[in-house]
């Protein structure tokens, strides 16, 4: 509702510029924030993860469970369950009511990432090290069904070829110590397709339904390190080894794959680390590794860069969007801090009086004819009423803020007082 | 329109009662008075439950937080308490206003606390690290009520400097102020509120008049007095609310001779009257529970009186 009494301007930024917070609360290796953008999960370097109220940047809840770092955190729709993966093989899923975790599901291997099914809570798909990437059914407790997805990818003609050729240079040595294994995977967004990248550069598009891989393509000769697809599903952006970052557009179905932009910085050599597009996915950030301690955040169309988001004093991990409060937050990876970049709106001082106007120039005022005449208070009091014809509708709430989001109802975490544990022990 | 369930005389013994109010989850009601203590009851049968004793001077204002877990009070010895409603425990106190808190309101999390006091200020409190946020110092009188739009993105404030200010809760920066330029001097706002939508917000004046603004545009809407153009309070901050239900829109405030007004929105005119008070005392606060399903008035002597919907039949 504020938004539309703020600054116009402002308030249309594409993208926050101003270091506004730091929250130092444990080392946090991931951050993730809700589709409301009103609560922050953020999964500790000890297996811990820390809710924090974004209105108050405080810590709401702390979910204990895990024992080791925690690699990816994923919120439902409703912002009501957390799905938490870390490297003690364990995935969590919590429901923030019962403010514990309804299910687990224990692997053989640590996790590198985990990410819920938009259409049920119980289904995820997970990546693990040293293994194939799986889809996960927890619906029945203690009894989870798991699907193993092929990291082989499927080929045409010409391209087995080339990789064969490939394959006969490398000794027989170097061929086992480069296995070929699944590092990411992620959903598209009407979570029909699973996109996983593997050690050798490959990204597959396996179907969820008949857990066939669909088509594969080969970026680069470097490990995939992440990919990030568009709240539109129609960008997907590839993050290799070899220090470049690649765009692609994404048709329908992922029927074809098309490569868009390449991002790259050829004089520093930085390694990026986290991705992220904007809603619209006009723009997008990437945190960095190597000299700069700095997000970049490029628009995506011309592939420019357009801001670099400074402030930090350490190089960023886990980055994450929030769209609806247009603020980035950002993970170091000395000290586990998060890094909070906003908009900073300017105090309209004609706010305070609104006889005043703020002009850009002297103007000369010439005094109205009745400007300072007596009005006669019963006539007054006629125009008064005459003047309140209007219509008033004081229930039907807007359906859209002025960013052009939904209101939305997102799951309220309750304020509980009475558990002093959450404050002391951090 | 609205059927006496029960009433309750004298609640707090010979003392002055401020507000009434109905918890969210419509189970408990709690009055708060002069004489330094909240009594909370049950709503239903109007049985006192509890009391809560700890302020050490007289009690303005009262808060449920959103899950019906705890109530605030805050109070002329310049503190809030925030209390377990389940055993009475007091669980936090706020400090830091340096005169009479009036006012307070939770954001629909419960997370935040905010307060309008004599001193002036308003205060944003984090509810759970017990911890003052921000003050938002821009009235020049004491600010005599506060409340949050929907989405607790907006807080409105009314003050005795005659002013209604509009703040954006995250920078704490003003984002309006509502004067009625038309109508000669400022009188001190004693009550605020934000229409379900927030679209509007409502205030009363120690002219006697209850306005709706479109604060959008500065203007004032609609405005709605007593019976033949009377004022409905000259004296004291009556608490009004917003009652739809069954196709009702209306505002409803008490006056200060012991009746309960309810206007139409859109007419302006007086609906309907019910009587709140056998000794026509004011009337300080009606509370609306489910949008007009239970109403609760109390007034300044202690009358405290439940109302239930109570659908008039057409006749054929």
């Amino acid at each position: 509702m504020n938004l539309s009494l703020l600054d116009p301007f402002a308030v249309a930024s594409d993208f926050p510029e101003t270091l506004t917070e730091t929250l130092s609360y444990g080392y946090s290796t991931c951050v993730k924030f809700n589709r409301k953008g009103d609560y922050l999960a953020s999964g500790l370097a000890d297996g811990n993860i820390v809710i924090i109220d974004v209105d108050t940047n405080s810590v709401i809840l702390i979910l204990r469970g895990h024992v080791r770092a925690i690699t990816s955190l994923c919120w439902s729709e409703d912002g009501r369950y957390l799905l938490s993966s870390s490297r003690d093989f364990k995935v969590d899923l919590w429901d923030l009511k019962q403010r514990s975790a309804i299910r687990t599901v224990v692997f053989d291997s640590p996790i590198w990432g985990s990410t819920i099914f938009p259409d049920d809570i119980f289904k995820f798909t997970a990546s693990l090290f040293e293994n194939d990437a799986v889809i996960v059914d927890m619906s029945e407790k203690d009894n989870a069904k798991i699907v193993k997805l092929s990291t082989k990818p499927v080929m045409a003609n010409s391209e087995v070829n080339s990789s064969g050729s490939e394959e006969r240079e490398g000794s027989h040595r170097k061929r086992r110590l480069k296995r070929h294994q699944t590092l990411v995977c992620t959903l598209s967004k009407d979570g029909k397709y699973i996109i996983t990248g593997t050690s050798r550069g490959w990204i597959n598009v396996i179907d969820r339904a008949s857990v066939k891989t669909l088509r594969s393509f080969k970026v680069c000769d470097s490990n995939i390190k992440g990919i990030e697809i568009s709240v539109t599903g129609s960008r997907m952006i590839v993050n290799a080894g070899d220090k470049t970052l690649r765009q692609y557009l994404v048709a329908p179905n992922w029927e074809s794959i098309q490569l868009q932009q390449k991002y790259q910085d050829v004089v520093n050599k930085i390694q990026y680390n986290g991705v992220k597009f904007s809603y619209d996915s006009e723009y997008l950030c990437a945190s960095t590794l190597g000299s700069t301690h700095d997000i970049y955040i490029w628009e995506a169309k011309m592939g420019s860069l357009v801001k670099i988001l400074e402030g930090s004093k350490e190089e960023l991990i886990s980055v994450d969007w929030n769209y609806r409060r247009c603020c980035i937050a950002a993970t170091g990876m000395d000290s586990g801090t998060i890094y909070l970049w906003s908009v900073v709106y300017p105090q309209k001082w004609s706010n305070l009086a609104p006889d005043f106007e703020e002009i850009e120039e002297n103007i000369d005022y010439e005094e109205k004819e009745d400007e300072f005449d007596l009005i006669d208070s019963a006539k007054e009091s006629g125009k008064v009423d005459q003047q309140e014809q209007y219509d008033v509708d004081v229930v039907t709430k807007d359906e859209k803020d002025a960013r052009g989001f939904s209101f939305i109802d997102s799951f309220v975490i309750e304020t509980k007082l009475d558990d002093f544990d959450a404050i002391g022990s951090i | 329109m609205y059927k006496l369930r029960y009433k309750l005389s004298q609640i707090h013994a010979n003392a002055l009662v401020s507000t009434a109010k109905i918890s969210p989850d419509g189970r408990y009601l709690a009055t708060a008075s002069s004489d330094k203590a909240v009594k909370i009851w049950n709503l239903a049968t109007g049985e006192l439950i509890r009391t809560l004793i700890g302020h050490t001077e007289g009690i303005s204002d009262l808060e449920f937080t959103p899950n019906s877990a705890y109530i605030a009070s805050c109070s002329d010895d310049m503190t809030i308490r925030i209390w377990d409603l389940q055993n009475g425990e007091l669980l936090r106190i706020l400090k830091g206003h340096t005169f009479h808190v009036n006012s307070i309101k939770f954001n629909h999390k419960g997370s935040i606390l905010i307060s309008g006091s004599s001193d002036e200020n308003i205060r944003v409190w984090d509810v759970k690290r017990g911890k003052c946020l921000r003050v938002l110092s821009a009235h020049s009188d004491a600010i005599s009520c506060v409340d949050f739009c929907f989405d607790a993105s907006i807080i409105v404030s009314g003050s005795y400097d005659g002013l209604v200010r509009l703040f954006d809760l995250d920078t704490g920066q003003c984002l309006k102020t509502l004067i009625d330029d038309q109508r000669g001097p400022n009188f001190p706002i004693t009550f605020v509120k934000f229409s379900p939508n927030a679209k509007y917000v409502l205030s009363s004046s120690l002219d006697g008049d209850l306005r709706l603004w479109d604060y959008m545009n500065n203007r004032v809407v609609k405005t709605y007095q007593g019976p033949n153009c009377t004022p409905v309070a000259e004296k004291y901050t009556l608490g009004s609310d917003f009652v739809i239900f069954n196709n009702q829109k209306c505002v409803v405030s008490g006056d200060e001779t012991g009746h309960i007004l309810f206007w139409d929105v859109q007419t302006k005119k007086i609906q309907f009257v019910l009587e709140g008070s056998s000794n026509s005392s004011p009337i300080m606060h009606v509370s609306v529970w489910n949008g007009g399903e239970v109403l609760s008035s109390v007034s300044l002597d202690g009358e405290l009186r439940v109302w239930d919907y109570h659908e008039i039949k057409k006749e054929a």
